[in-house]
């Protein structure tokens, strides 16, 4: 500081010079219209250089940033296309006829996802409650039962497929309409085993079997299958029938949810056996 | 001292007006503009310090200003001129210095000794002058040709002032 003072009070002549001078250019910048444009249009040219020089090396350094917020607004634009929202149409239509009463809708699904090398095997479907669909809704393919849908949410379905051991059907044979279960033992899915016809009918190879229409869940004479091998249970007095199913369960992608729409009224109707007993 | 100081009071007061009221209306052709003030800062004592001068440079640059409506730009050049002119005595100095009591005029110190005073710092002025009156620097032969030519005007007035009015 001391030394500071010293070079001043040295240097004396040199610093009064400067001040008045900078005094001096101060009034001529703040007074003078001319040169105070041209002092900043100057000083305006030389200050863009430095700062476009400066702000090339910020931007440098902010393109970190810039790329993330430009990945982000990639992911909300890709959000906003066509194949990233599920269809939610509906396509089916209900038609009034006091003649005929509708009891039975189909509605197209996809298979989303689908297994049938598990024990317990089950399908996803793409629709669910806000569709309409319910719980032990019937599922059905091109040619045959898929199964019963097991549970909802609002937009898809799990369903119980007819490769699982608890699922039982209700199915009977074409031609003399004796019926029976229908179920899986677990090990192929091309066949399904169909008990309970007794053992006094004739059963070829080759006869048709179709659902009986008794679970109020599938309406009746769907094509299940055809008979491969018909097994006499000594035991029992039934047959233990070998179905080789029509449905091909391993190639499933649209199938058919069925609703009922006079179930309720007969479960209803057959619950007051059960009050009566 | 007294008589000194006074006498320098009035000189300012005197040069001033001159200027003013006549020398800054006069514009020979846009290129002449005789600034005869600047004798103030050459006829100062010796004895003044350099530092005094600058203050007395820039005071009657700033001075000229107000008349004149241009703000600093005088008082650029003279605060300028003022600095300088310790440097130039300096070295323009006898061999055994300045004698005391004596002033910087044609009188004492002869015509050749006092032109070669006014010419270097009415030069220094001028171009300081000039050069932030247009600034602009692309235009610096015109700049250049303005300062030479109000330097001769200028120190024509200079020399002969020193001939009629401060002959001793």
């Amino acid at each position: 500081m001391n030394n500071l003072i010293r070079f001043i009070v040295r240097n004396h002549h040199f610093f009064i010079f400067l001040i008045t001078e900078v005094i001096a250019f101060f009034f001529l910048f703040q007074y003078n219209q001319y040169h105070k444009s041209t002092f900043v249009n100057k000083a305006g040219v030389a200050l863009n250089g430095i700062n476009r020089f400066t702000s090339d090396i910020e931007d440098f350094f902010y393109l970190r940033d810039a790329n993330e917020k430009l990945a982000e607004e990639n992911a909300h634009i890709l959000n906003t296309l066509k194949r990233s929202y599920k269809e939610n149409k509906i396509s089916y239509k209900e038609i009034y006829d006091s003649v005929y009463i509708k009891q039975w809708n189909y509605m197209a699904v996809n298979v989303i996802n689908n297994s049938v090398n598990l024990q317990n095997n089950y399908l996803t479907l793409d629709k669910g409650q806000l569709h309409g669909i319910k719980e032990n809704m019937g599922v059905v393919g091109p040619n045959g039962v898929v199964g019963v849908v097991k549970h909802v949410s609002n937009n898809y379905a799990v369903v119980i497929s007819i490769l699982n051991p608890n699922f039982k059907l209700s199915a009977r044979l074409s031609d003399t309409k004796y019926f029976g279960s229908l179920h899986w033992d677990g090990i192929d899915p091309r066949y399904c085993w169909l008990d309970d016809i007794p053992n006094h009918i004739k059963v070829d190879v080759g006869d048709k079997v179709e659902t009986s229409g008794y679970s109020a869940i599938f309406p009746a004479q769907i094509p299940l299958g055809e008979v491969v091998e018909a097994k006499k249970d000594l035991n029992s007095n039934f047959y233990h029938i070998k179905v080789r199913l029509f449905i091909e369960m391993q190639s499933l992608t649209q199938v058919y949810v069925v609703e009922n729409y006079l179930r309720d009224e007969i479960t209803k109707l057959e619950s007051k056996l059960n009050i009566d007993d | 001292m007294i008589r000194l100081l006074s006498r320098n009071i009035i000189r300012f007061l005197v040069l001033v007006l001159i200027q003013v009221l006549v020398l800054n209306n006069i514009q020979l052709s846009g290129y002449i503009n005789p600034y005869f003030y600047i004798l103030f800062i050459l006829l100062l004592p010796f004895e003044i310090p350099g530092w005094a001068v600058t203050l007395f440079g820039f005071l009657i640059g700033m001075t000229i200003d107000l008349f004149a409506n241009t703000p600093g730009m005088h008082a650029v050049a003279t605060t300028f001129m003022g600095y300088l002119r310790l440097f130039i005595l300096r070295y323009m100095s006898p061999r055994d210095g300045y004698e005391p009591g004596t002033f910087p005029r044609v009188f004492y110190y002869g015509f050749n000794w006092f032109f070669r005073y006014a010419l270097i710092l009415t030069l220094a002025h001028h171009f300081v002058l000039f050069i932030v009156e247009s600034f602009n620097f692309a235009s610096f032969g015109h700049i250049l040709l303005r300062v030479i030519l109000s330097t001769i005007f200028t120190l024509t007035l200079i020399m002969i002032s020193q001939y009629l009015i401060f002959r001793k």
